[in-house]
């Protein structure tokens, strides 16, 4: 409960990023509803400028809850952690593949996911790690984005073996 | 892949493929982690595929893989060790076998 509180008003005061991502994309939400509703040059830009406004309105509303819920949430964490001193600055980060991991083993099943899907995510774990030790942050997020091109790559070859396993046994009952 | 007659019915060997033989070829001085072959191989092995040809390799009854967690200092998930049998032994030594011969021929 304690933990929910902070977490619901720590996610206002440290995501200003998320506020500009998230208002960016409610006015591309406005403007392509806009565009396929073929609404026609006046349309089109009534649209524009609604999407505009949606962009200025989610900004003003993250900007004029930060600091308010800044207080809120510092005052949950203070009694959530019984007074020890943690940071709204200091974050809890995910290592790579911990929800995709979740998924692959909900998808293929525990036996593959641990042979197939848990090795990859875990040699990339290691990686990432380094790369957080050694303060080489463009290389951690290289390598989030490499872990789904390989989780890809494995699904594929994982895809194709079944393929062409599957052939060969048609092929040979049809004999 | 194929299935190659060698003595009789029974007594046939499997003969890997050119990335399994060099899977064998890795395995056979030591066991190794897949992040360890990928290594050895020299960009010959992708990180995205090799388990997938590691489970294969499993199921031919070429390999075996034990689970080793990691100790609790290190943390993460647990890695797999990967061992040749004696059914990868023999393909090893066939399909090598076979290419000495073509390589005569």
């Amino acid at each position: 409960m304690k933990a929910g509180i902070s977490r619901v008003f720590g996610f206002f005061v440290r995501s200003r990023l998320k506020a500009e991502w998230i208002a960016i994309f409610l006015s591309a939400f406005l403007l392509a509803i806009g565009t396929l509703s073929k609404a026609g040059i006046g349309g089109s830009a009534g649209t524009l400028g609604s999407s505009v406004l949606g962009y200025l309105s989610v900004r003003l509303l993250f900007l004029s809850l930060g600091p308010p819920f800044r207080k809120v949430a510092e005052a949950a964490r203070l009694w959530w952690s019984e007074g020890a001193n943690h940071s709204l600055d200091t974050r809890i980060v995910r290592p790579p593949g911990s929800r995709l991991r979740v998924a692959m083993a909900a998808i293929f099943g525990k036996a593959t996911s641990s042979r197939l899907f848990d090795q990859v995510i875990g040699d990339s774990q290691d990686d990432w790690l380094e790369a957080q030790c050694n303060n080489q942050i463009w290389l951690s997020r290289w390598i989030r984005v490499r872990l789904v091109i390989e989780i890809g790559m494995s699904i594929f070859a994982l895809a194709w073996e079944k393929i062409v396993k599957n052939a060969f046994a048609v092929s040979k009952g049809g004999k | 892949m194929q299935l190659l007659g060698l003595a009789g019915a029974d007594d046939q060997i499997s003969i890997p493929s050119p990335t399994e033989t060099l899977v064998l070829r890795l395995l056979i001085s030591k066991p190794m982690y897949g992040q360890e072959l990928v290594n050895a191989s020299e960009g010959a092995l992708k990180r995205g595929t090799v388990y997938v040809t590691l489970m294969r390799m499993e199921e031919k009854g070429f390999l075996r893989s034990t689970s080793e967690p990691r100790p609790r200092s290190e943390g993460g998930l647990p890695r797999r060790r990967y061992e040749i049998l004696g059914e990868g032994q023999r393909a090893l030594a066939a399909a090598e076998m076979m290419l000495a011969n073509l390589g005569r021929a």
